[in-house]
């Protein structure tokens, strides 16, 4: 292909227009327009996006940049009128509000903004196949890193790592425990606890033949751990996983091709996949229907920044070039995000890196709200930490794609300090009489409205195979709260936050008030009494009417929102070993006493203690009995194991069945291969979540259900709650 | 930005010291020169002296309170409600007796003997008006006379009403207490003349007393056949008393060769002089001299004296830039220093548009923005905008106000309302300690609005400015009457509200760009002529032998401008005859009759060409703005095209025109043609123009017997220069379709560019390493 921009004057021209284009569409943006005109606009914009959202050639590359130069406008006008016309000076109070507010816009235009710009292509990036001759294969080396991780968990992933598609004599695969390192073996309180999970490992370790790698002191979390490991091997390639992320068995037959492809490359990231729902998708109750909250961040960013050459490293899942590492020093360290600073130093480098929109690795979502809030607050810190430590505008090496894609990485971070202040501003004008937002309800409509709803419109169209409408509110509400302690933190100590292992693969043992439940109650109750006071206002003031509108739709927005997210404090017990998924396929029974008995069925789901499947109504098979299941993988990889029926039933016309191996400990590979060896399971989970979009009508009905629900969890969760304390604090005095 | 604004100033000020210092300078040295050779001059006039002072012709003035400024009747409301009237008394008279004739009118509610309104003159007592119960709800009319010696140069007559009901208390019943002071009353002043000496040092009394409130009258004196060298002076004159008489309307009435009844300036040269100058020495420099009326003791003549054109003209400039500096009845100009040219849109009336304006730079005296009483008079302050800003989709005017008050003595409706040309803007409750220091929030953001420049103004939500005109900003404080419940007392009734003369105006920023012609602009404030205030650019073409009636209006003309830049012009020039040199840059101010046609002999008859076929186009070819006009004055049209038929054809009826037009010399130039087709039009013509009438706009008006139609027809051009990129918007901004296709075509390229880069991005990502 002949390409006119590949030399530096073609790129500099080509920079150049782009400058004096974005610059006049800037000015065209600032125009002064009557509002009458404004809300023709405006409404005429949101008209064309909508219209335009389906059609197909706005799916193309240039009909795609269109749309989002329309989006870019509106919202650009809005945002240029809201800097320049509304920020009026009314007293200190307003004024500290109101800038607050602003900034709080601001933080959301600047990420909106960038990820226009970031998202204008993203990038299909096809698997690159392995050279036929395997000397040319590199040597990988696979790093399991674990700290207080079960045993049990890693011993899954360990496995699972032995089994790859690989030559053996280049691939080792090591567990680096953090969690018995001779400081912790030798700490009086942690001591017993620590020798037992150093044996227990040494064993597995050799049990599997894997290497066994601990070190002496827990210094710099993870990426000590990693740093320390690098040290003791040798590999040209090395593959991190976390212990929960187990490996398919293609992994490296998909990813390793790109290290020979491009010499340059220094990572390898591919999507994690978790099959297990993150606690507000079991409140809603939305998984496997609607697609999960990281597959927006894998799916549909990582390709966007893979354009750019800016997709990083995730911390698992994820190949680098020991060479490029070592050039570096290894795992960075000076944030707790150690994973994005690494790749942030290597693109500074003058390195690549890929994706691969390919999930082959099987992780666990954190089970309670308050582990899952433990991983953001470290996700948030840690990025936080980036733009503070190593402010991607300022690094030198990087191409300005990128340190728009790293920027927009770590602005987006602030959302919970940009959040919380839409949920808290309508009350402040209700309740207190701040006035915070200086405009008329014309020029609301005018300007505020369209953006509004070109900001939805935009986000679907970019995300909304990944995400459906209304559950980033949820969740990035959700977290707001929480999260706005960590961004102060970090704004007046970046140093400060250290690193945090998400827990994992726990389980609640009883229902039970999240104990983080308060202050989320308390900015709940205090929207909803908002409410009578602004239809008290509303009669009384007829003047502010328009105002009073304003911020009481605002609050009922606010309030559905958090609604639909309340639920999620009441968490109930969930006690379940291995987590089940759905998948399809064939599937052959024989009975072991019996193997002239042959049943055909279709698989319904799996995990690694067991199978259940479905078969045209039959008497041949009986609870108690055991048989043999024989079934193919999409690799063309034959399974056969032998399982016992626990449950059996007839629905549908169908007889369902659900078995559990029995043979778990002994054919322990054999049933780990058959149960996460085939990555086109966790393909088949992702498209049946995403292709069935319903339609927009039905998922807005879905989401006020949910925020009834929500509301009703939230009481009931409320009513048990001070009905237990009450009980509790009863029996005590009655007691004493 | 305070910087720059405080630089602003100091350069101004810097400038404005320099002018001064220069004058002084001269004037000094001119005085010197005027000291020796006063002799001849004096002795010639003492000599024929041959009136008498003995017997003073005695005058009986009489004025009604409307002519004194009183809008409408004195409404008192309530007890010791309060109102009050000015007027003056002029140097060269004395008031031996004044009364006034009240007329008023009052509620039958006022209880006899207790209730009366106070009358006081200066503050001191002046007497009563009766109030009886059964005279009430009909006009009564009742005089006061008033004692001479409380009299003063300034006067202030108080009326105060002292209200009581005969039942109970007086504070439920405030509604019924009114009383109601004719406008119509008349206030009488006997007069007797003053002999003054002729001494410079008054000047310009006795021709124009800054105390006497009504419209002014200064006669202009002629020699025969001298309009060639007189002209330009006594233009320069006209301006000069025009910037002193302001508001009150001044007009010139021309005497050829004949002494006038009343103090009067007289034009002569060495060689043409009126008769009754003939023997007066023949002057060797420009000459300026007080004398006194050779047959009227009491009247004053100004003599402007010089040897030709130009020293009739630095006679004038000198008295015009000086004339503070001068004393003594004669005084003699060696030289004249050219002091700093003017700036563009400097006239002192006008808001400079450099810098922010303080409200105390408009007003003569700091007790203009102050208020007293419960319902006090309202505060306002008047101010000229040039008509040229360039107000498309600007954001308006912050006015930042800062204001002082009686505290009331509890959270009541006490307020003070902000009002622009009539029109209510905000109020502001009136709460707390009586000091509202401003702050930015409160800065209230007035439009400008560009009145008809186009026809129909299109929505106008909050009251504006008007370009091209006078405005005015009224601040009405409104305090409440405590209610302070049956017999308890009342507190004082003397409420104070004052605007600080530190509040602030912004007017910068704005570009000067001005769709012309626009005769409102012209009728408003002489625009584009008054844009220098000097009147630099300005070139006034008569006719050779103009009618009384056009010069009259000429010098009407050039009052007006005087009175709306507030400085006297001295730099125009003034053509009636070829050749025209000079005329091609400039704005030329046409002032002639219709059927005359002196211009058509010169070689140069390109203006007069112009001029006809302009009105000619106006009148018979269609019109380019049909829709709005025939929509909505389709009779007038109608009418505009039987007067010029009339006009052209049979040139008998009486019928003036006003025609702008674009100079056919140079672009962006223009010509504001006064044409009439009797002398005797042309007063119709300046005396609409001097009530600043609303009927004149557009780019013709046609005055035809008492009736003013105005067009906007012919060809637009514009004035002054804008930004470019402001300019290409607005004139993209009544072609949408233009408009339109720019962005499109922006956008396509942005489009362009961005697929592109991702196209290179794509290519670079998958497929160089190959």
């Amino acid at each position: 292909m002949n390409y006119r921009f590949d030399d530096k004057i073609g790129r500099r021209l080509l920079n150049a227009a782009l400058f004096l284009c974005v610059l006049l569409f800037i000015y065209m943006a600032n125009l002064t327009l009557d509002v009458s005109e404004q809300f023709m606009l405006g409404w005429g914009g949101v008209f064309i996006l909508v219209v335009a959202k389906r059609r197909s050639f706005f799916q193309k590359p240039l009909g795609r940049i269109l749309f989002l130069v329309i989006v870019a406008f509106i919202s650009l006008r809005y945002f240029l009128w809201r800097t320049f016309d509304t920020l009026i000076y009314t007293g200190p109070m307003d004024c500290v509000m109101m800038s607050l507010v602003y900034l709080a816009e601001l933080q959301v235009s600047l990420v909106h903004y960038i990820n226009l710009f970031v998202n204008l292509w993203p990038l299909k990036r096809r698997i690159a196949p392995l050279p036929k001759n395997q000397s040319l294969w590199p040597t990988v080396d696979i790093f399991i890193p674990t700290y207080t991780e079960d045993v049990e968990i890693t011993h899954v992933t360990a496995t699972a790592a032995t089994l790859l598609d690989y030559p053996k004599d280049k691939l080792n695969v090591y567990i680096l425990d953090d969690g018995s390192s001779e400081q912790r073996r030798n700490n009086p309180i942690l001591a017993s606890a620590a020798w037992q999970r150093y044996n227990e490992m040494q064993e597995m370790s050799a049990r599997l033949g894997v290497g066994y790698l601990t070190r002496e002191k827990n210094e710099h979390a993870k990426a000590g751990n990693l740093n320390e490991a690098l040290k003791k091997t040798s590999g040209d390639l090395i593959l991190i996983l976390d212990c929960d992320h187990i490996p398919s068995q293609d992994f490296l037959q998909k990813t390793v091709g790109w290290f020979l492809k491009d010499k340059k490359l220094f990572l390898v990231q591919t999507p994690h996949f978790f099959i297990n729902p993150d606690p507000l998708e079991k409140r809603m109750g939305s998984f496997g229907d609607a697609p999960g909250e990281h597959e927006m961040f894998y799916r549909a960013g990582h390709p966007a920044m893979d354009l750019w050459n800016a997709s990083f490293f995730c911390g698992s899942a994820a190949i680098l070039r020991r060479k490029f590492l070592d050039e570096v020093g290894g795992i960075a360290g000076d944030t707790i995000t150690e994973d994005a600073e690494t790749a942030l130093g290597l693109h500074g480098k003058g390195y690549n890196s890929a994706f691969i929109d390919r999930p082959m690795v099987c992780g666990l979502s954190p089970e309670t709200l308050e582990d899952f809030l433990v991983q953001r607050t470290r996700w948030c810190q840690g990025m936080l930490q980036i733009g503070f430590l190593k402010n991607p505008m300022g690094i030198s090496g990087l191409s300005m794609p990128q340190r728009l894609c790293y920027s927009s990485t770590y602005l987006f971070w602030f959302f919970g300090f940009a959040r919380f202040l839409f949920f808290i501003a309508p009350t402040l004008f209700i309740l207190f009489g701040l006035q915070i937002y200086h405009a008329s309800a014309g020029q609301i409509l005018a300007y505020a409205m369209p953006n509004l709803i070109t900001s939805f419109i935009a986000s679907d169209y970019l995300f909304g195979k990944y995400r459906w409408p209304m559950y980033s509110e949820c969740y990035e509400g959700l977290q707001s709260i929480f999260l706005l302690p960590a961004v102060l933190g970090v704004i007046c100590n970046p140093r400060k936050p250290t690193f945090k292992v998400t827990p994992k693969g726990k389980n609640q043992t009883q229902d039970m008030l999240s104990p983080l439940a308060g202050p989320y109650y308390l900015m709940v109750v205090i929207m909803l009494v908002s409410v009578p006071v602004a239809v008290y206002e509303w009669i009384t003031y007829p003047i502010y009417r328009d105002v009073i509108l304003i911020c009481a739709s605002w609050v009922l927005y606010n309030l559905a929102i958090s609604f639909a997210s309340l639920g999620i404090f009441w968490e109930r017990s969930q006690i379940r070993r291995h987590h089940r998924f759905p998948v399809k396929g064939k599937i052959t029974a024989f009975l072991e006493h019996d193997k002239k008995i042959i049943i055909d069925g279709e698989m319904m789901d799996l995990s690694l203690s067991g199978i259940g499947f479905k078969f045209p109504i039959s008497d041949a098979l009986k609870q108690g009995d055991i048989v043999i299941l024989k079934t193919n993988d999409s690799r063309g990889d034959v399974h056969e194991l032998s399982a016992k029926i626990m449950f059996l039933a007839n629905r549908k016309g169908f007889a369902i069945c659900g078995c559990e191996f029995t043979e778990l400990e002994q054919r322990f590979a054999d049933v780990v291969k058959m149960v996460y060896g085939d990555s086109q399971r966790w393909v088949d989970f992702w498209e049946h979540g995403g292709t069935q979009r319903p339609s927009a009508l039905y998922m807005m009905y879905q989401f006020i259900f949910m925020a009834g629900k929500g509301a009703k969890f939230g009481i009931i969760g409320m009513w048990r709650f001070g009905r237990e304390s009450l009980k509790s604090a009863w029996t005590a005095t009655a007691v004493s | 930005m305070s910087t720059l604004k405080i630089k602003n100033a100091f350069v101004a000020s810097s400038r404005y010291f320099a002018k001064v210092s220069f004058s002084v300078l001269f004037f000094s040295v001119l005085l010197l020169f005027a000291e020796q050779s006063l002799g001849a001059q004096r002795d010639f006039f003492e000599k024929n002296v041959n009136y008498k002072i003995d017997n003073p012709p005695i005058k009986n003035d009489a004025l009604t309170f409307e002519q004194l400024g009183l809008g409408s009747s004195i409404k008192l409301q309530g007890n010791l409600a309060h109102s009050r009237l000015g007027f003056g008394s002029r140097l060269d008279e004395l008031v031996t007796e004044a009364k006034i004739d009240v007329i008023y009118t009052y509620s039958p509610s006022l209880a006899n003997e207790i209730s009366q309104v106070r009358v006081l003159l200066n503050n001191q007592i002046a007497g009563y008006l009766p109030v009886e119960q059964n005279k009430a709800g009909a006009p009564v009319k009742h005089t006061l006379i008033f004692d001479p010696r409380f009299l003063s140069k300034y006067n202030e007559i108080e009326f105060e009403l002292i209200a009581f009901r005969e039942m109970r208390c007086a504070t439920k019943a405030q509604a019924s207490m009114w009383l109601d002071i004719s406008n119509q009353s008349q206030l009488t002043l006997r007069t007797q003349p003053l002999p003054l000496k002729n001494d410079f040092s008054f000047f310009p009394k006795p021709f124009l007393d800054v105390n006497d409130f009504l419209p002014v009258e200064v006669p202009f004196v002629f020699p025969e056949n001298a309009q060639a060298e007189t002209l330009e002076a006594a233009g320069i004159a006209a301006s000069y008393f025009g910037s002193l008489a302001k508001w009150r309307g001044i007009s010139f009435p021309v005497h050829v060769n004949l002494l006038p009844q009343k103090h009067g300036v007289v034009f002569a040269t060495n060689d043409k002089r009126p008769d009754f100058l003939k023997d007066l020495p023949r002057v060797n420099a420009p000459t300026i001299q007080l004398v006194t009326h050779p047959h009227n003791a009491f009247v004053k003549l100004l003599l402007v004296l010089g040897r030709d054109k130009q020293d009739l003209r630095k006679a004038m400039e000198a008295l015009a830039n000086g004339s503070n500096v001068l004393a003594g009845p004669f005084a003699e100009v060696t030289h004249v220093e050219d002091v700093l040219p003017r700036q563009p849109y400097d006239a002192p009336n006008w808001l400079p548009t450099n810098r922010v304006i303080r409200l105390g730079e408009l007003i003569d005296s700091p007790t203009q923005l102050q208020a007293q009483g419960r319902t006090p008079r309202q505060i306002v302050v008047n101010f000229n905008i040039s008509p040229d800003l360039f107000v498309w989709r600007s954001r308006g005017i912050p006015l930042n106000i800062k204001y002082r008050y009686s505290p009331p003595n509890k959270e009541d409706d006490s307020h003070l309302s902000i009002l622009v040309n009539d029109l209510f803007v905000k109020g502001f409750p009136l709460t707390g300690n009586g000091v509202y220091e401003g702050s930015n929030n409160d800065k209230l953001k007035i439009p400008l609005v560009d009145d008809l420049v186009h026809g129909v103004t299109d929505e106008v939500l909050v009251p504006g400015f008007r370009l091209s005109g006078k405005n005015k900003i009224q601040f009405e404080y409104a305090f409440t009457k405590p209610d302070s419940g049956d017999c308890r007392d009342l507190t004082a009734n003397y409420m104070y509200g004052e605007i600080d003369a530190d509040s602030t105006m912004d007017l910068t920023g704005f570009p000067h760009y001005m769709a012309m012609p626009d005769l409102k602009a012209f009728a408003n404030v002489g625009f584009p002529f008054t844009r220098l205030a000097d009147l630099a650019d300005t070139a006034i073409v008569m006719e050779k032998e103009a009618s009384i009636n056009a010069v009259e209006a000429y010098l009407d003309l050039l009052g007006s401008f005087g009175a709306s830049t507030g400085l006297a012009a001295t730099k125009f020039s003034v053509y009636d005859s070829a050749p025209f040199t000079g005329i091609e840059n400039k704005d030329i101010l046409v002032i002639g009759l219709m059927a005359a046609n002196a211009m058509q002999e010169s070689d140069q008859h390109k203006l007069l060409n112009a001029m006809v076929s302009n009105i000619k186009k106006t009148i018979n070819t269609p019109i380019r703005q049909t829709e709005y006009v025939t929509l909505f004055q389709p009779a007038q049209i109608k009418l505009g095209r039987e007067v010029f038929k009339q006009v052209e054809f049979k040139n008998e009826g009486e019928i003036g025109a006003l025609v702008g037009f674009e100079s056919p010399w140079q672009k962006n130039k223009s010509v504001v043609a006064v044409v009439a087709s009797k002398p005797a039009v042309f007063k119709k013509i300046t005396s609409a123009l001097l009530k600043r009438s609303d009927d004149i706009s557009g780019t013709v008006s046609l005055f035809r017997g008492d009736e003013i139609v105005s067009f906007q027809v012919g060809e637009t051009y514009y004035v002054g220069s804008l930004p470019i990129i402001k300019l290409i918007l607005f004139e993209l901004s009544d072609k949408p379709t233009l408009l339109s296709i720019l962005i499109v075509s922006i956008c396509a390229l942005l489009l362009v560019v961005l697929w592109k880069m991702i196209r290179y991005a794509v290519y670079l990502r998958l497929h160089r390493h190959k």
